[in-house]
């Protein structure tokens, strides 16, 4: 008997993203307009590591995430061709979780407490300025990329409250004046530049 | 059967039906939003709970199996107050705007809220956030009302296979999005409205539709399919189309142009109403006597081979077999043919040679039994939508496909093995897979030997094609043609599926006669899932070969050649008949120019926009004498004409209509013809009497019962029969007989299968420095033809508003075009402007333009070289060149 042959073949020279697939394993993640790099790479081991059932969405999910910070539309789309899926449905899992980001992350991270201990102690009022300073809402990132605003139910350090987390460094009994010090230390495109221009 | 109890009534289902299905096997009504008989049983609603003796809790009935014993109650205080909270919860975010809800009457929550006895919301309302998406003509979303009861996804994941939508986040933030959330447009829906026709609230309503007071069901007017249509009514407007679920092509399953593109045209006011003549400045409206006088007079003058007819492929068998009767019988002609000749003549041709039938040899459901289905030049899911959902589900069954197609189409992301050959080179791969299946002894030696003769002469020949040589013709990787054979040979059940990507070429019956051969090497014919499946484009294209309306066969195939068959239809229609094969459409026009033919009857047909190389159509047009067109609308061709004849339209008629799979459909009238317009037999029988050869039928059965008397493989197949919902596939020889939905079961019809060896052909016009690029037209989705029915709905237009021109992203690189961009595509016979669509979808080097649209028609551009023995037009490959149009260019279509 011969071989059965199922591995996905074609002869096509370049892809398109893909909108749906009963089945196909292997094959390029090709795109009209060329896919990120990034997620080209990424995808590049994923593919050898996880199996295509449907077991693996969540395991590849966490995998992108850490890889990229996120997950891009190209790395759904990647993953669902992967699994034979359609890319809605692989985003409809990842949404369910709070685990999964969608958007390119800042540059830097302020997440502000919420917990009732912080809350009397003014964190309300700090995550108000926030938003008014840097004009975006919780979970949101600012337009020129810096920073990235969340809020956190109760982070568990209620007396240093009220609590404000910047790129995991944990800020104790912050009031607005420490605060600015600590936005404009993040947010300062000066700085950001520099250290760009240092890393080119 | 199980027995069950239901409120303390017996009833007895079959194993595998759930409580629920019990439930309504006893009549008895339990309120349900989640569930329907299509989908699986997903349990998401909670209102169809029941208690079940002896099992805790509520369960929900449609995710109950059922079980022999069962003692179920459907509702008591408690099951009732359960329900009742549930709809309160439901209700806290659901707009109570039913008054101006279009989907008010036909509402799931409605009617559940009203066996509840709901009369106020008691919850606090917590409204979602207005999510209108507007993006889709033919459909409106309103998140608001969306109750997320996963109807709408799960029909898009289950009956559709494409997942376009999904149910994302959680919690109040929960929603059905696209992917990207994006407007529903940008994705990858294909506007076939399952989930329109599922939604039980007001969420997804359908724009140009409103509820009927009456559904009839008929045969859609588009495709070859055949699927059932439910046209609902008011009054005589047909306001509303959904799927027959009873219809078993379809099931109930309909495509964009079936579900929404259906209706509008039927009522639309341009319908020709009148008779019209022409005058010095156009047409005058006539009565019916004026023009049948006319006509009369006119024809008078040419009886005989100077008068030609063109039947339609979209109208009934009646009109078809009335029509052919009058060419012959009272024009004393068989110069009559109809579009078939430009869609698969090559295919009645090739498959009659080879087999001894010119048709599809199983039915569509025989898909589903397949392991491989080699799908070539067919773009299944765009053109016979609903066949293309077979082999999408029998893909997710785990059948394989491969696929041959120049253009990256939808299937191409499904398939196992895409190749893509350049347009023209078909023989030469299915040459290779021959080649390959010899050299590795994967050939029916035993079928080969009892069942075909011929055979050595094809061995010769194939012999020459090895993978190497046939990659360099077609462009194809070798291992791509040695994987393809081998997946097609080594199937238990394998399948091919093909259309006009085989059979427009002028090497149309070669390609034809080559997937015959391949078939018969393997045995991959005469049983469930096998077979050589042309798949035909109108929705009667295959009624009307069957009756006749070509210029060498009379009903059934009974050549005109042939004494005895001539005697027999002499004698029935009382008349001499000529013995000479009459002319094609494609001889007749060229004839015209050239004053052989004078004078043409056109019935349903618009040969200005479909046939290639349309300046020279139209020049023939303009050189006869005489040129009668009966139509629906004022077409381009009727523009032409010297009388215009009203005629119905589908929804007006009755008759009955043969699909692909040669499954004879009967149909009732669902509304009233407009104004004047007249059935096409009665237009006919009243010329042809007006000539002097009387023809006259109390009714659309009396014809069927006269072409049944004089067609063997139509003669079982009786109103009687058909109206009693059997389902007959011909041939039919009697009323006893059960029809043959799968062909050359025992032996071929012609006896043996006959072998036939095809060297590989060129295209008639191959690229050269002046005109490099390859050009294939074909259609889309969303359009129809010459758009004379599609282009009247404003779903399709709006979803397909004008023309285009695919182009490879390399080749719009070369000549600095964006997509959106205009460009020139000229050929040797013409030249259009029209916008780029830049993608993958073509290879660099190919261009492919829909011919819908007449700003700019395909047509002008097409080669009118025919297949030798066909006659079929190669549509599918001229030589172009592709230029960037000035950015001032004012004309959308201009000729050079």
């Amino acid at each position: 008997m011969k071989k059965k042959l199922v591995k996905r073949v074609s002869s096509g020279k370049t892809g398109r993203a893909l909108n749906t697939g009963s089945q196909g394993n292997g094959g390029s993640v090709g795109s009209e307009s060329r896919i990120d790099p990034a997620v080209e790479k990424w995808f590049a081991e994923a593919k050898t590591e996880f199996s295509p059932s449907r077991s693996s969405t969540i395991p590849m999910l966490q995998s992108a995430q850490t890889a990229l910070g996120y997950l891009p539309r190209d790395a759904i789309r990647a993953i669902a061709r992967h699994l034979g899926s359609a890319p809605a449905v692989v985003e409809g899992v990842a949404s369910f979780y709070a685990q999964f980001r969608f958007e390119k992350p800042g540059r830097h991270r302020i997440t502000v407490c919420g917990g009732t201990a912080c809350y009397v102690r003014g964190g309300g009022k700090l995550m108000d300025d926030l938003q008014a300073d840097l004009k975006i809402a919780p979970g949101k990132t600012t337009a020129d990329g810096a920073v990235t605003l969340e809020s956190v139910a109760c982070f568990g350090a209620c007396a240093l409250a009220p609590i404000v987390v910047l790129d995991g460094k944990v800020n104790g009994r912050v009031n607005s004046a420490a605060l600015r010090a600590l936005v404009g230390a993040a947010g300062k495109p000066v700085r950001t530049a520099r250290r760009k221009k240092a890393g080119a | 059967m199980l027995k069950l109890t239901i409120n303390g009534h017996p009833v007895a289902v079959e194993p595998g039906k759930t409580v629920l299905d019990a439930c309504r096997a006893a009549e008895a009504y339990v309120p349900t939003l989640c569930d329907d008989p299509t989908l699986d049983p997903y349990g998401a609603c909670r209102l169809c709970i029941v208690k079940v003796e002896g099992l805790r809790g509520m369960p929900s009935a449609c995710t109950t199996p059922a079980a022999d014993g069962m003692k179920v109650t459907t509702e008591d205080a408690e099951l009732q107050d359960v329900r009742r909270w549930t709809m309160q919860l439901l209700l806290a975010d659901h707009p109570l705007d039913c008054l101006t809800c279009a989907q008010s009457g036909n509402c799931g929550l409605q009617t559940a809220a009203q066996h509840l006895g709901i009369r106020e919301r008691v919850l606090r309302p917590m409204m979602r956030e207005a999510k209108i998406d507007d993006s889709n003509p033919c459909y409106a979303i309103d998140m608001r009302k969306c109750i997320l009861c996963g109807l709408c996804v799960r029909a898009c994941a289950e009956v559709q296979h494409l997942g376009a939508i999904e149910l994302v986040k959680r919690g109040y933030a929960s929603a059905v999005e696209p992917f990207g959330g994006g407007p529903i447009i940008d994705s990858t829906c294909e506007s076939c409205g399952e989930c329109v026709e599922r939604c039980p609230t007001g969420a997804l309503t359908a724009r140009t539709q409103l509820p009927p007071q009456k559904e009839v069901s008929t045969v859609c007017p588009y495709c070859g399919t055949g699927c059932r249509i439910l046209l609902g009514t008011r009054g005589d407007t047909v306001v509303s189309a959904r799927g027959d679920r009873d219809a078993p092509v379809s099931r109930g399953r309909l495509c964009v142009k079936g579900r929404f593109g259906s209706y509008e045209f039927v009522s639309s006011p341009d319908r020709l109403k009148t008779p019209l003549i022409r005058t010095a400045d156009g047409f005058r409206e006539a009565s019916w006597e004026e023009a049948l006088g006319v006509i009369a007079r006119e024809l008078k003058k040419y009886r005989g081979d100077t008068f030609g007819g063109l039947a339609s492929a979209k109208v009934t068998n009646e009109d078809n077999y009335v029509f052919q009767k009058f060419v012959r019988a009272a024009m004393g002609t068989n110069n009559v043919d109809h579009c078939a000749r430009l869609c698969h003549s090559s295919t009645v041709a090739g498959l009659a040679l080879s087999f001894g039938s010119g048709a599809m040899t199983n039915p569509s459901d025989d898909l589903l039994l397949a392991d491989v289905i080699l799908v070539t030049g067919s773009n299944t899911t765009e053109n016979h939508p609903i066949i293309g959902l077979k082999i999408r589900d029998a893909v997710e069954r785990g059948a394989r496909l491969v696929l041959f197609d120049p253009r990256r189409i939808q299937l191409a992301e499904i398939a196992t093995v895409w190749a893509r050959q350049k347009p023209g080179t078909d023989v030469a791969w299915i040459n290779g897979l021959m080649h390959v299946i010899l050299r590795e002894g994967l050939a029916n030696r035993e079928f080969i030997k009892t069942r075909t003769e011929g055979f050595e002469a094809v061995e010769k020949v194939v012999a020459w094609y090895t993978p190497e040589r046939v990659a360099q013709i077609t462009g194809v990787p070798a291992k791509l043609i040695v994987e393809a054979a081998r997946l097609y040979a080594s199937a238990e059940r394998a399948s091919i599926v093909y259309s006009m990507g085989i059979t427009q070429h002028t090497t149309g019956v070669d390609n034809v006669r080559s997937l015959a051969n391949l078939a018969m090497l393997t045995g991959q014919i005469g049983r469930p899932g096998t077979g050589v499946n042309p798949l035909r484009g109108q929705n009667n294209v295959q009624g009307a070969c069957d009756m006749g309306a070509l210029p060498d066969v009379y009903t059934g195939y009974q050549k005109v050649a042939d004494s005895g068959a001539r005697a027999k239809f002499a004698k029935a229609w009382g008349v001499e008949l000529s013995d000479k094969p009459g002319l094609t459409v494609t001889q007749m026009l060229p004839e015209a120019i050239d004053g052989k033919i004078k004078a043409l009857y056109i019935m349903g047909e618009n040969p200005v926009l479909s046939d290639a190389d349309l300046t020279h159509v139209v020049k023939a047009l303009e050189s006869l004498e005489f040129l009668v067109v009966q139509d629906i609308f004022l077409t381009e061709t009727a523009k032409l004409a010297h009388v215009v004849l009203p005629a119905t339209s589908y929804a007006e008629r009755d008759g009955c209509y043969t699909n692909t799979e040669r499954r004879v459909q009967l149909t009732q009238p669902v509304v009233a013809a407009p104004g004047q317009a007249r059935r096409d037999w009665e237009i006919l029988c009243e010329v042809a009497t007006a000539l002097g050869y009387p023809m006259h039928y109390a009714s659309t059965a009396a014809v069927n019962e006269e072409m049944r008397a004089v067609t063997p493989s139509y003669a079982g197949t009786s109103y009687a029969r058909l109206g009693a919902g059997e389902q007959l596939h011909w041939p039919c020889p009697s009323e006893e007989h059960p029809g043959t939905p799968i062909l050359h079961r025992e032996k071929f019809t012609r006896g043996l299968g006959q072998f036939h060896p095809v060297e590989y052909r060129p295209a008639a016009e191959e690229t050269d420095a002046s005109f490099p690029v390859v050009l294939t037209t074909g259609r889309m989705l969303e359009q129809y033809h010459t758009g004379t029915m599609s282009r009247r709905s404003k779903g399709l237009h709006g979803l397909a508003p004008g023309p285009f021109v695919e182009v490879n992203g390399d080749d719009a690189k070369r000549i600095r075009v964006k997509d959106g961009d205009s460009v020139r595509v000229t050929s040797r016979r013409g030249s259009i402007i029209l916008p780029a669509k830049v993608g993958s979808r073509v290879d660099a080097g190919v261009l492919f333009i829909p011919f819908h649209f007449w700003e700019a028609a395909a047509n002008v551009l097409t080669n009118s070289a025919y297949d030798p023995t066909a006659r079929i037009p190669e549509f599918k490959v001229c030589a172009v060149r592709l230029e960037r149009a000035p950015e001032a260019a004012a004309s959308l279509s201009e000729s050079t």
